[in-house]
């Protein structure tokens, strides 16, 4: 089991350096750092963004949006879909909005979303838009798909309406809730960072991107890439580790 | 539990699936305090008279009479939630009728005659098909209940265990207590006062 666990690590490490040794020739090769430009060269524009700007407020604007972005997606999500399964009405009043804010090309928002709101809260409006669909479907498909046996368990027992939710309802709708965070957290930034991009709010990751386009400075398109990865899967994984480690039971 | 029950008195009952007739004009009653065996061939109506004497098919005629108001039911599915241990299975059905300290005594007894007692804080997926079986019946046991319907109580356990199962179990319907339950095994019938063959 242990030298398994070995080798595993030793075939990703292996995976990693692979790639590394790829960019890296594929560099040399091309010799153009306005196409793409090497590892030294992205790690010390990585270096000149975190020890040079303002890279941590960067860092926290975009942070603070993606949160107020999800946190509203969430609460919005939940609230509605719960209405939704109590009403099949308010779930076909919705249905054609959903269909719709699935369809329509986040491009298409964005923009719509710069002639309406101000630059600070279109990344926030983009976020929600994308996430809320998901948030909404995965509550109600949860509620949806309780086990009726289980209501009828309930009813025989005379279970009141509070044990009801807090030991039947929310844990049958906990695994839905948890793949919609899954799928919006890496969502969110992608989405997010996109409408910084276009808004260029003063402080934003998305700003610094669209001036590495300006400026050409690929290596700090890079080296901002890669911090955008970092962070979303960063925060992945935390989410991960934290609901892995959560509680099963009451 | 109340101190006196009524005989249940099931008059007149008509109950179909589409076209198919599953009782015309069926008349029974069950003495409070007995045990009463249901048995008959499989799609008779077993389950489905347990259902409307439980009240949950509604969709019949005929008259269900003097149903007492505390049932505990053990359906022919277990019915545990996934995400709770074996203690919390039980203690789900009884948090707010009883004191912490009456339902921790009473599921160490239920799970001690029904050899669980060290399986007490796992959860249903590590237990075998016939431990979670007697989880369900704890569950239906712990419940203060009038009329407790059971729908294949000691299904999926072995003869050996069934026979300790029926015996410790049945052995708990006390008093006025009125136990119904579905069964085709001998071993259990000839525990039960009477039989009614649908």
């Amino acid at each position: 089991m242990k030298n398994f666990t070995i080798n595993n690590k030793i075939k990703k490490i292996f995976v990693i350096f692979f790639w590394i040794a790829v960019w890296e020739a594929a560099a040399v090769l091309i010799n153009q750092p306005l196409y793409l430009p090497s590892l030294s060269e992205t790690l010390s524009a990585l270096y000149r963004i975190i020890f040079y700007m303002d890279f941590w407020k960067n860092v926290g604007a975009t942070f603070l949006r993606v949160l107020v972005g999800l946190l509203i997606s969430f609460i919005f999500g939940i609230v509605l879909g719960i209405i939704s399964a109590k009403s099949d009405f308010i779930a076909l009043l919705f249905s054609p909005f959903l269909s719709t804010m699935k369809a329509i090309p986040t491009m298409s928002i964005i923009i719509l979303a710069l002639v309406w709101l101000k630059t600070g809260l279109v990344p926030v409006f983009v976020c929600f838009i994308l996430c809320f669909p998901i948030i909404y479907t995965n509550t109600l498909n949860g509620i949806k798909s309780i086990d009726t046996k289980l209501i009828e368990l309930c009813d025989i027992y005379k279970i009141k309406r509070n044990q009801r939710i807090s030991d039947v309802i929310i844990p049958s709708v906990k695994p839905h809730i948890l793949s919609a965070v899954m799928v919006c957290v890496g969502l969110s930034w992608k989405s997010t960072i996109a409408a910084e991009v276009l808004s260029a709010p003063a402080l934003s990751m998305g700003y610094q991107l669209y001036t590495t386009k300006i400026y050409l400075d690929i290596p700090e398109l890079f080296a901002w890439t890669i911090v955008v990865v970092f962070f979303s899967m960063l925060i992945e994984k935390l989410i991960k580790g934290f609901i892995t480690t959560s509680p099963k039971s009451s | 539990m109340s101190e006196e029950n009524l005989d249940i008195v099931i008059k007149n009952l008509n109950k179909s699936f589409g076209d198919h007739q599953i009782f015309e004009n069926f008349s029974a009653e069950f003495k409070s305090g007995e045990i009463v065996a249901l048995t008959g061939p499989s799609g008779c109506g077993k389950t489905t008279l347990l259902r409307i004497i439980a009240g949950l098919c509604t969709d019949f005629k005929g008259d269900v009479l003097n149903v007492p108001e505390n049932i505990s039911y053990l359906f022919q599915e277990d019915r545990l939630l996934a995400w709770k241990n074996v203690y919390h299975n039980i203690d789900f059905v009884v948090k707010d009728l009883l004191s912490k300290e009456q339902i921790e005594t009473k599921i160490d007894e239920l799970l001690s005659f029904s050899y669980l007692k060290e399986h007490k804080h796992k959860f249903p997926h590590e237990l075998s098909g016939g431990m979670q079986r007697r989880v369900a019946l704890c569950r239906s046991f712990i419940y203060p209940s009038d009329l407790l319907i059971m729908d294949e109580p000691f299904s999926g356990l072995d003869a050996d265990m069934k026979g300790r199962m029926a015996d410790s179990f049945l052995s708990l319907v006390k008093g006025n207590q009125t136990a119904i339950l579905v069964t085709h095994d001998s071993q259990v019938i000839d525990k039960c006062n009477r039989i009614i063959s649908l």
